[in-house]
């Protein structure tokens, strides 16, 4: 979908500032017509990094001469007053030089009920952030602001600016759309895809989440007919597909953080327990919620496919292709192989919700989204470290 | 003699109240068929039955909902119209249509009272005798039972079936109930706002606030041109044709398909300047004529080629000109003078360089070749409806929110670019992949939206169901609702033409259901339009009424939204424009 450049349409407003301030006319008609023409600007100026947000306002409230007017005008020029103001109390270096916000972490969900839990443990209350613009929208998609206090973390020097969204539906390509589209608008340090997958019940229990040391992509193919296997299937008719396994793995320094890190058992409880308090009791299957209630931290290998498998096949694939393989899911690879194409750090989190098998159910989705996102966010307060600090520990 | 009706619709998922032109159409024809005047058959339905792909390729399912339209009224007619041939989109029949129109024709030219019933059956052409779909009907042609004639007035029929409809009054009929093609292209116009620069040799002469575009009339256009030179060139052999389309790819695409249909050569003349230096006549076709630099020039050149030629030239627009019918007027070159004929007068302002407002504000200039290349509408072309039409104090406010102050006419805005919107809103649906096969629109019948919905319909073929403001939120189709799907066909006439369709989109759901869930959901889908949104709460009653009649809603549309940070999570929500106007009034307080 093709949009007006904010900046043009912003420019184009205020010509139309202009003029209207130079036009004879009847003062209330005038005064109406001026005051749509800055809400029109302050909608327009949303979707600006701070600097020119700051401008534009200062430049409107030039063009105006700022005085008098009806109770409507002054309204809307005081609404260009907040914009100038809060533009001015956005820290410096919050945009780049292409005009992206920068932001340290940016959490990945793809599904509603795992960015209910991420927005939960990094307490954002969706509704009044959406009643206080906390918010960018990305083609449309709303991205959640979020912050870890410098207080809060064990190293660092500032608070980290996150951001939650949720890609909406599954598999690899909708997820790698969506990473390609933030990266447009922000600079990322860190992208993090946190949510649920099946489990390999050799390593893992339901409820359990793994930290990716890894990603392997399982579902590609090449028909091979070659040697003596390829010979006899040539006469019967038959063909051999060789699976080929792609593999992507955490750019340094995100995978050194990842090895470093380990949840506090405490405090990977208390929290969990504050968030699911949260929660209605509808939104618990009985039982579900105590048995994952002492889960545990895996560092592990996620599988990747196009399929939801219920089969019990991830054990197989694991004794083939890795046997730290803990986890599969339909995400974590176009996920990964985007971010490092465009050579950012990632991670996945991975609540287990099932073991992949004939039992599958969706009984456990709450309650292994929120130990997900518990420990994404043990890992942000522990191990995470900002750009500008890197290097001095 | 009493007539009835079975008018189906091909591209429409809903039926629809059949036009009074058509209404009047159908009458001639019938008469046509009869020695003594004509009347509708009572109960007669006046609407239409929509031609869904399924029933284009299910002969049981055709022969189903035909005869719940028919059993309403056929106990009455001795004649029985099926139009196969008329709007939206005309379909040549195949074999799963004739074959359930067949078994129908069969059954009820016996049983419901039958005494000497007729059927008529219009196409959009002729099919060969020989073609198998019309050998299984040729008993029925032969023992007069039916009669079957095209849009060209080809007619086949047996001297047994009587008084029969005469092929030129036909086509005369026919052509009346379609309109004129010179009012089907003043009405399809899109009026492009931006800021489109001139340039005369080379230099900026001056700036231009709109492009008149014809992408949406391609085909009228073809129509006008068979028409304008069927009665202006009684010998092709001499005449040349020429056009001159730089920019206009609409013109060059209907002067070279008129050419193709009619095997005439046509040259444009901004591509190869070829004028016959013998030719007797040459008639030279714009897009447009305004400051008439352009015609002089290409006058003189056609003049220094062609030195006997009587040159006449037809525009499509011209401006200056009172804004009335088709008209034409005589224009000076050198010592000659040639006769304009022009299609349709538009208004257009000039602007020097240096005094044109958009030049003033910085606004880049639009490509005229690409005059629209945003999906939703940019600012300038937003501010330049807006200041064209004017700013006025929102009336009506309703009682559950504040006032939104002075905001753009948008009943004006939407009366006089009626095409323009309507294609930004078709637009904006078909990039964002929310425009099924076969559209609707339910949007609140009044007259703001009413304008594009309008357009929608006539010009995109888009099924709109209007719902009056007073049936929002009420529960008085309730009752409507436990009635058998089927009974709209009996009640059309006693209700309103909103619920009718409603109820047909619940019926066809039912009778299409099956093969709809194989391919995922039974329900029809539908887009919610709406004017303006502040507080939501029209759309809401919409998705709500929606939901009674089980429909999927696909996304919610306004013109201009003015609370877009308030957007329902559970839909797809999008409009043309957004301006946050309600969140900060009712932080502030302001009324």
């Amino acid at each position: 979908m093709k949009e007006e450049d904010p900046i043009a349409s912003c420019i184009a407003l205020l010509g139309q500032l202009q003029d209207l301030s130079d036009r004879p006319g009847e003062a209330t008609v005038r005064d109406g017509q001026v005051a749509f023409a800055l809400y029109d600007l302050a909608t327009k100026t949303r979707a600006l990094r701070s600097d020119f947000r700051r401008q534009f306002a200062s430049k409107a409230k030039e063009i105006l001469a700022v005085g008098g007017g009806s109770p409507e005008l002054k309204a809307a020029i005081e609404q260009i007053g907040e914009i100038e103001a809060s533009a001015s109390d956005l820290p410096p270096n919050s945009v780049d030089r292409g005009g992206r916000s920068k932001a340290d972490v940016f959490i990945i969900t793809v599904i509603d009920v795992e960015k209910t839990a991420v927005l939960k443990a990094f307490g954002v209350d969706a509704e009044a952030a959406d009643r206080a613009k906390a918010f960018v929208d990305v083609h449309d998609r709303r991205c959640y602001k979020a912050r870890v206090t410098k207080t809060e973390r064990r190293r660092g020097e500032r608070d980290l600016q996150i951001y939650i969204t949720v890609v909406g539906e599954a598999r690899n390509v909708p997820c790698a759309n969506v990473c390609r589209d933030i990266m447009e608008r922000f600079d990322v340090d860190m992208f993090l895809l946190v949510g649920i997958g099946g489990g390999n019940s050799n390593i893992v229990k339901p409820g359990d989440v793994i930290g990716a040391l890894g990603v392997y992509y399982v579902e590609g193919g090449k028909r091979r007919l070659t040697g003596r296997l390829g010979n006899i299937a040539a006469r019967l008719g038959l063909s051999t597909v060789d699976a080929e396994v792609v593999t992507v793995n955490p750019l340094s320094p995100a995978k050194e953080y990842l090895l470093d890190f380990q949840p506090k058992k405490s405090e990977k409880l208390t929290h969990y327990d504050e968030i699911t308090a949260s929660y209605t009791a509808d939104d618990w299957p009985p039982g579900t919620h105590t048995l994952a209630r002492d889960f545990k931290y895996h560092q592990g290998y996620v599988m990747c496919g196009e399929k939801v498998l219920v089969d019990g096949s991830v054990k197989k694939t694991a004794s083939v292709v890795n046997r730290k393989l803990a986890c599969v899911d339909m995400e974590s690879y176009g996920f990964a192989s985007t971010c490092a194409h465009k050579g950012k750090n990632w991670l996945v989190f991975r609540g287990v919700a099932d073991l992949a098998d004939p039992k599958k159910d969706d009984a456990r989705h709450v309650s292994a989204s929120v130990a997900a996102a518990v420990v994404a966010r043990s890992f942000l307060k522990h191990a995470y470290l900002e750009v500008e600090e890197r290097g001095k520990f | 003699m009493k007539y009835g009706v079975l008018p189906f619709r091909f591209g429409r998922a809903a039926t629809e109240p059949i036009s009074p032109s058509f209404d009047k159409f159908y009458a001639a024809v019938a008469q046509m068929c009869a020695d003594s005047n004509v009347v509708l058959a009572r109960s007669n339905s006046p609407i239409s039955v929509p031609l869904a792909y399924e029933m284009i390729s299910d002969a049981q399912l055709m022969f189903r909902i035909s005869s719940a339209h028919l059993e309403a009224w056929i106990g009455d007619a001795n004649l029985v119209i099926i139009d196969l041939a008329n709007p939206v989109d005309q379909i040549l029949p195949n074999h799963h249509i004739i074959g359930s129109l067949n078994a129908l024709i069969r059954y009820y030219s016996t049983t419901a009272n039958s005494r000497k019933r007729r059927f008529l059956l219009l196409l959009p052409a002729m099919l060969a005798e020989l073609d198998p779909v019309m050998q299984s009907i040729a008993d029925l042609i032969d023992d007069g039972t039916l009669a079957a004639i095209s849009n060209n007035g080809i007619s086949l029929r047996s001297a047994a079936f009587g008084a029969s409809p005469d092929e030129k009054r036909y086509v005369e009929a026919l052509a009346i109930a379609h309109g004129r093609p010179e009012d089907a292209i003043r009405r399809k116009l899109v009026r492009f706002p931006g800021h489109f620069k001139r340039y005369a040799d080379k230099r900026h002469s001056h700036c231009t606030s709109y492009y008149f575009d014809g992408r949406l009339c391609e085909a009228e256009l073809v129509n006008y041109l068979d028409h304008y030179f069927a009665s202006i060139d009684p010998t092709p052999s001499e005449t040349q044709i020429l056009y001159h389309a730089t920019i206009s790819r609409w013109l060059s695409n209907a002067v070279e398909a008129f050419g193709k249909r009619r095997k005439r050569e046509v040259t444009n003349l901004a591509l190869d300047f070829r004028v016959r230096e013998d030719v007797r006549n040459v008639t030279l076709v714009l897009p447009l004529v305004d400051t008439g630099n352009t015609l002089d020039t290409l006058c003189n050149l056609i003049r220094q080629r062609a030195p006997k030629a009587k040159i006449r030239v037809l525009t499509v627009l011209a401006t200056q000109r009172p804004l009335s019918e088709p008209g034409s007027f005589n224009f000076a070159f050198g010592s000659e003078e040639v006769r304009v004929d022009f299609i349709a007068a538009v208004m257009q302002q000039r602007f020097a360089p240096g005094e044109c407002p958009a030049c003033k504000l910085n606004i880049e200039a639009t490509d005229p070749v690409d005059p629209d290349p945003f999906d939703k509408l940019s600012t300038h072309a937003f501010w330049a409806l807006a200041m064209e039409l004017g700013f006025e104090r929102e009336e009506n406010v309703p009682p559950y929110r504040n006032s939104l102050g002075f905001i753009p006419a948008f009943k004006r805005i939407n009366d006089m670019n009626g095409p323009f919107l309507a294609y930004k809103v078709h637009k904006l649906l078909r990039s964002s992949r929310d425009l099924p096969a076969n559209p609707i629109v339910i949007c609140p019948q009044e007259d703001g939206v009413g304008a594009i919905a309008n357009w929608l319909e006539s010009v995109f073929g888009i099924t709109v169901i209007r719902i009056p403001k007073t049936y929002l939120g009420s529960d008085s189709i309730a009752q409507e609702l436990a009635s058998p799907p089927e009974a709209f066909f009996l009640n059309s006439e006693a209700q309103p033409a909103w619920l009718t369709q409603l109820q047909s989109l619940r019926y066809f759901q039912e009778e299409f259901g099956k093969g709809r869930r194989v391919l995922g959901s039974p329900n029809y889908s539908v887009i919610i339009l709406d004017e303006i949104n502040s507080s939501g709460k029209t759309r809401s009653l919409l998705v709500n009424l929606a939901a009674k009649f089980q429909l999927n809603i696909i996304c919610c549309m306004s013109l201009v939204d003015f609370a877009p940070f308030e957007k329902p999570s559970e839909m797809r929500v999008t409009s043309l424009y957004e301006i946050d106007l309600v969140s900060v009034r009712d932080r502030r307080g302001v009324h």
